[in-house]
């Protein structure tokens, strides 16, 4: 592939890359590092990429590899996330405080979630299938939902815990 | 609330879109170097080769050409010295390259690096211990090129002296090389762990994470 051709590609899934440095990476500067890294990764991967699976699952495996267990940086910032940026970002266009005050709750309990967790729950958001989630962590469809269901307990004690101050 | 809801919020911020790098920017990311644990480790690994093979390469030059060549047992010594050193670097590279595997799943990633950067380090500890004693020996065996006769009482006790001296020589030899072997044990073992343990150990505990059910 060409340089013109993956730049193409970085664009058209810029998205999935910005939302894993932002789960993963606390500052705007540590989110322009992971992101760069990222970058690099896919480049030096991309020319053993033969299609097995689809084009965004690889960029999914890439993309949390790099950041769970190949980014020392992120040893210094995994109890955080910037999803208070977003959530910021969100609540300018939301008109209902209720709205907001349950994302701003729901960003916090993200926090407290550990590097698997935050991986589980961005493939959760995402939409992906437990197949899909399975092809990219590599971890049975079976544990996938007892983790899932654990996560979502557990995100409900967090912002339960946040709400009431607790 | 639960996930459901923030699942609704996420699409929002999709559709909402994120900030798109000029193409020039990708592009000079693309040139920039890796900073990866795994690169660095790499990159320390050539500078030390570059290094040891320069350094050895001049000192046994040296050798070679100085003294009308009455020292190229020394110089053979060094060259040896070097090669030793390029093969102990050369498995270190090899080590780290099987470390990475970025296109992998997630767990196998992870299980790859911890078995790796085990073996790695099992293999620093080992060649880290082992090179402090060799060095000794490679000194004294340099004195006693030099000094054929001994010196220091009992330490380099000459070849042809008493038994007594000679077995003395080889106790002072034999307690102090165990004890400087110790002490790089040791000394290794802090410094390894200071270099990769909190890595290993996060590695492991995330691991362990996936595994449980």
């Amino acid at each position: 592939m060409t340089q013109a051709g993956f730049v193409q590609l970085i664009r058209e899934h810029n998205g999935l890359i910005q939302k894993v440095c932002n789960l993963y990476a606390a500052t705007s500067e540590d989110r322009q590092d992971l992101y760069q890294e990222i970058i690099i990764q896919l480049w030096r991967a991309y020319p053993k990429f033969r299609g097995d699976s689809k084009l965004s699952t690889w960029m999914y495996r890439v993309a949390l590899n790099t950041a769970i267990s190949d980014y020392r940086k992120q040893q210094r910032i995994v109890p955080t996330t910037d999803l208070e940026h977003i959530s910021s970002e969100i609540a300018a266009q939301e008109s209902g405080e209720d709205r907001d005050e349950r994302l701003k709750l729901m960003y916090v309990a993200i926090r407290n979630l550990s590097e698997l967790e935050k991986a589980l729950v961005m493939l959760y958001l995402e939409d992906k299938t437990y197949d899909e989630m399975e092809d990219i962590l590599g971890i049975n469809q079976n544990n996938l939902r007892v983790k899932m269901n654990r996560i979502k307990e557990k995100l409900r004690q967090l912002t339960k815990a946040e709400k009431y101050g607790s | 609330m639960d996930l459901d809801v923030l699942k609704e919020l996420w699409r929002d911020v999709e559709h909402k879109g994120s900030e798109q790098p000029a193409n020039a920017e990708i592009i000079g990311m693309l040139k920039k170097s890796s900073q990866s644990p795994v690169a660095k480790m790499k990159r320390n690994v050539l500078i030390e080769t570059v290094f040891i093979v320069v350094l050895f390469g001049v000192v046994a030059i040296y050798y070679f050409i100085a003294f009308n060549g009455r020292f190229n047992s020394i110089a053979w010594l060094y060259t040896g010295l070097a090669i030793l050193f390029v093969l102990y670097y050369y498995r270190k590279w090899k080590l780290l390259e099987g470390m990475q595997c970025v296109a992998c799943q997630v767990k196998s990633n992870l299980q790859r690096q911890v078995q790796s950067l085990e073996r790695y380090i099992r293999f620093y500890l080992l060649a880290g211990t082992v090179v402090v004693p060799l060095i000794f020996l490679f000194l004294g065996f340099l004195f006693y090129y030099k000094f054929p006769t001994g010196a220091f009482y009992f330490i380099f006790p000459a070849v042809n002296k008493s038994t007594g001296a000679v077995i003395a020589g080889w106790m002072f030899w034999v307690i102090s090389l165990s004890l400087v072997s110790m002490l790089s044990y040791y000394g290794n073992r802090y410094f390894i762990n200071r270099l990769y343990g909190r890595h290993i150990r996060q590695l492991r505990q995330i691991l362990n994470q996936m595994e449980e059910e």
